[in-house]
């Protein structure tokens, strides 16, 4: 028994150490020197330990306008589709309306369309609307998602129709009763969503790739790869880069990842 | 009943779907018709006007371009490699963290953190451990193993890639898996615990069965998002598919062909064919796992 | 003038679910709606609360047609089977929405939910939110929710299955109280006929869509109307057996019985053939003599103050009522005597009873 136990643990540290390891060993890069960097034996500890890689990518590049954009687009998806996503989920779920099947599965099936195939036409599209280079084209087609649909329909599913009836006794319409009662319910999937979307949009690469061509305009993403582009073999420069995109994720990460995993799991299967 | 109430409840479900169904149609089914039609002409990006139509030469030039078998057969190969691996640790750590240890959350965290990471900071991260004088190359070296570039060889670039791949994506299906062995009740185990099962047969005889769904979930998503994957092979080889092609996937031969070429009409058609091969790649899983039920 | 009326009213889904429902309650009375599972109680009351749609037919309370109103109009307050409390209010906000609202006066309402919450017992409570509560203690605030409505017509849909037997108990009587208290009409849904018997002024027995019958719970005991009444009401059930009349001889398999003089003009228009019914209180243990069945004790089902016995005989089922200290041990062989006084006789095609006393 202790023996299994222990080649558990033992596996289990192994591969801690190979999703940690990469994040460590980077995070130490971005506080070395060019000299330590590239040398020989490499080391985990940077010595001299330096933040000069940090204040050179603030004073000589727009990381923070970078981080701004990345923000604001983040931000404005992440709003968007956790109260979109539910009133249609909610809609889809509950609401009696002449049609529902037939759009649930049209919705559901979006879902197996790859952003390949379209990502030629909406090129097109947002360059005659002239929204090339602007916050519109990043964040008006990803104010809704199929996936978060679903997500929220899939809980709605679970909520006692009782509720509703009871509220309904309680003088309430469909509109109060999804505000005042049946919104409130679904807060753990709307933590869950808003981790989701603001990840997805934080971290996307190729739609804003595609669609942002003036560097002000970048965002993160897109920043740091052009940026690698430029200074290619200064690694403690570009660590310092990724840690710019890696760190917040990471700390949003940890601090709701129960949220996240719970996310997760309730779209997963069923 | 209450007129007003149906009427009340329709008047929602509109109002609820309307954003949705608008951001489907102008962002995504439309522009999927759009594709389609363009994928039929030479299609010219600046004069929209002057394209030809030229039927399913699109379609048919795919087959006798080097290129794009090449990106099909990489593709296919990155598919088949990273698939069952990720796959197979997956679902190993699922049933470790399940398992009754200490520190579950830190594993649980520390398993996930890839999956939550930008690309580019992933892509960045691996080209330099990648590197002729990375860490990688540094730790093989007390195994014996010579320094390789990893990333400008033509052998190495791809399988490099596809560890890349797993690396960052075990987690999530970790978590699927999880959740799955979650839902299966604690008095299922205790009743193998009385029936005699011990671990290896518990796994083969319960958790494993029990978990199909999940299974075939996981198969499904795995090998979409294999066939789908752009970000860190974009970034990686600058777009380019190189060495030699040898990392040309489908997408990033469509990107090559639209953005780069300007024959979006070509990468269209190209889009239409990785969409159709996804699909039937779904639908075959599905005959599959469907086959197995009845069995 | 009833408080609430059904007249002829139908639900269909796929199936009749309720079939040409005549119901009349008075107004301040307690009716309880019984039956098994499936039998179309709780849709009634759906119906009668604006929940559910009416097929054919109308629902009326006091002197308004409320068929076709809005649940909030009908002035019908209800009590779900899952309480359906908002999860994330606290109980003050739970009593208090429905009257918000409806844009009440906000001295009114803390005036009723106060009220509410004595009368309830929920004062110490109102901050908490459902989650922190016993079943017991929900329950109570699912009752709070419906009283500060001050509704003409309160609804209970199998209020008190959730909880466990001690609790069932005791808010049966707290309901009974509060009943006594408000003096309002009550629809009460359950498949418990205990629960039925110990709230009710009036129960109505349905089965499959029809009302079976409707009356004081001691009526439906003595006199039920039919054998499907007779078999759902009364603990252990009733025992039915084939019987036929010779003359004046009643006779059934297992036993047969003189009927005195005096009872013979009862039986003139009977069948030959019939069922007849008797209940496990009814039988007793006796020495073997003229009219008492031989039978072999199968099982004593203890009850503490009494005690049960089944007894089998010729492919005869029975189960009779015994002291606990005159429990016979497992096959022993014992003779039962049935009291004919309080036989009930029924129709072997129809289930009808036969004599009306």
């Amino acid at each position: 028994m202790t023996r299994g136990r222990g080649l558990l643990y033992l596996l289990l540290g192994i591969y801690a150490a190979l999703t940690l390891g990469p994040f460590l060993w980077s995070l130490s890069a971005s506080f070395k020197t060019v000299e330590a960097v590239s040398a020989w034996p490499p080391t985990l500890i940077p010595r001299p330990f330096t933040l000069e890689n940090y204040t050179y990518l603030l004073e000589k590049l727009p990381f923070l306008r970078w981080m701004f954009n990345s923000l604001v687009i983040a931000g404005i998806v992440t709003v968007a589709n956790v109260f979109l996503n539910a009133m249609a989920g909610y809609a889809l779920a509950r609401l009696r309306f002449p049609g529902r099947k037939v759009l649930f599965w049209i919705i559901i099936g979006t879902m197996m369309i790859p952003g390949q195939v379209v990502i030629i036409p909406v090129f097109i599209l947002l360059s005659k609307l002239g929204w090339i280079d602007s916050y519109a084209a990043l964040t008006i087609p990803f104010l809704t998602s199929a996936f978060g649909v679903f997500m929220y329909r899939q809980f709605f599913l679970g909520v006692p129709k009782s509720l509703e009836e009871a509220a309904m006794l309680d003088g309430m319409g469909p509109f109060q009763t999804f505000f005042r009662i049946i919104l409130p319910l679904a807060k753990p999937v709307m933590a869950a969503q808003a981790i989701f979307m603001f990840l997805g949009s934080w971290n996307g690469f190729m739609w804003p790739a595609m669609l942002l061509s003036t560097p002000a305009m970048y965002t993160l993403p897109v920043g740091l790869s052009s940026f690698q582009g430029q200074y290619y073999t200064l690694w403690n420069l570009v660590m310092a880069g990724t840690m710019f995109v890696t760190a917040p994720v990471v700390v949003v990460f940890i601090i709701f990842q129960r949220y996240f995993i719970q996310g997760v799991s309730t779209t997963g299967i069923k | 009943m209450n007129l007003d109430r149906a009427r009340a409840e329709k008047l929602a479900a509109f109002l609820f779907l309307l954003p949705i169904l608008l951001t489907l149609v102008v962002f995504l089914l439309g522009p999927m018709l759009y594709a389609f039609y363009i994928s039929f002409h030479e299609f010219s990006f600046m004069v929209p006007k002057n394209s030809k139509f030229i039927f399913l030469d699109n379609y048919i030039n795919l087959f006798s371009d080097d290129t794009f078998l090449t990106a099909l057969k990489n593709t296919a190969f990155y598919s088949l490699g990273v698939v069952p691996v990720q796959m197979a640790i997956a679902f190993l750590l699922a049933v470790c963290v399940n398992s009754d240890i200490k520190g579950k959350t830190f594993f649980r965290v520390a398993f996930f953190l890839p999956t939550v990471t930008s690309s580019v900071a992933v892509s960045l991260m691996f080209m330099w451990m990648y590197s002729k004088t990375g860490i990688v190359n540094y730790l093989f070296s007390f195994f014996g193993i010579p320094a390789v570039d990893w990333l400008n060889n033509i052998h190495f670039a791809l399988p490099a890639l596809m560890a890349l791949a797993v690396w960052t994506t075990v987690g999530n299906f970790m978590i699927i898996y999880l959740a799955g062995l979650q839902e299966i009740p604690k008095s299922v185990y205790e009743a193998a615990d009385l029936d005699g099962l011990n671990a290896w047969q518990r796994l083969r005889f319960i958790t494993w069965p029990l978990l199909k769904n999940t299974t075939y979930f996981v198969l499904i998503m795995s090998t979409i998002g294999t066939f789908q994957v752009f970000d860190t092979f974009y970034i990686i080889t600058k777009g380019d598919g190189g060495p030699l092609d040898s990392t040309m996937t489908v997408v990033l031969y469509i990107f090559k062909a639209a953005f780069k070429h300007f024959d979006m009409g070509y990468a269209s058609a190209m889009a239409f064919m990785l969409f159709l091969v996804i699909f039937g790649l779904s639908i075959a899983q599905r005959l599959f796992f469907g086959r197995e039920e009845e069995a | 003038m009833a408080a609430v009326q059904f007249k002829a009213v139908t639900k269909t889904f796929d199936t009749t679910v309720v079939d040409k429902m005549d119901l009349q309650a008075r107004e301040g009375e307690f009716v309880v709606l019984v039956g098994p599972s499936g039998c179309g109680k709780s849709t009634s009351l759906r119906m009668l609360a604006g929940l559910e749609t009416v097929t054919d037919g109308s629902i009326h309370i006091g002197d308004r047609d409320v068929t076709a109103l809005h649940p909030k109009d009908r002035g019908v307050a209800m009590v779900f089977q899952d309480y359906a409390l908002y999860p994330h209010l606290t109980v003050e906000e739970n009593i208090s929405l429905g009257l918000k609202v409806r844009k009440l006066d906000p001295a009114e309402i803390t005036e009723r939910v106060a009220s509410a919450a004595k009368v309830l017992e929920l004062e110490k409570f109102l901050s908490k939110k459902p989650g922190q509560l016993s079943g017991g203690q929900r329950q109570r605030v699912a009752m709070g929710r419906a009283i500060v409505k001050r509704p003409e017509v309160y609804l209970f849909d199998e209020p008190l299955s959730n909880l466990d037997a001690k609790l069932r108990a005791q808010l049966r009587i707290e309901i009974t109280r509060l009943h006594r208290r408000m003096k309002k009409t009550v629809f009460y849904v359950t498949h418990d006929q205990v629960e039925a018997m110990t709230l009710a002024d009036t129960i109505a027995v349905m089965n499959e869509g029809k009302i079976q019958q409707v009356g004081p719970p001691m009526e439906l005991y003595r006199h039920p109307k039919n054998r499907f009444v007779a078999s759902f009401i009364g603990t252990p059930q009733m025992n039915f057996l084939d019987a036929e009349l010779d003359g004046l001889t009643l006779k059934t398999k297992i036993f047969s019985l003189r009927i005195p003089d005096g009872l013979a003009t009862e039986f003139t228009d009977f069948p030959k053939h019939f069922t007849l019914g008797c209940r496990p209180h009814d039988i007793s243990r006796a020495a073997a003599g003229a009219g008492t069945a031989a039978m072999s004790a199968d099982m004593v089902e203890q009850r503490g103050a009494e005690s049960f016995l089944h007894c089998v005989q010729d492919g005869v089922s029975i189960v009779a009522r015994c002291e606990p200290e005159d429990a016979p041990s497992p096959g022993e062989n014992i003779h039962l005597r049935f009291n004919l006084a309080r036989f009930h006789y029924f129709d072997s095609e129809t289930n009808e009873r036969l004599v009306a006393r």
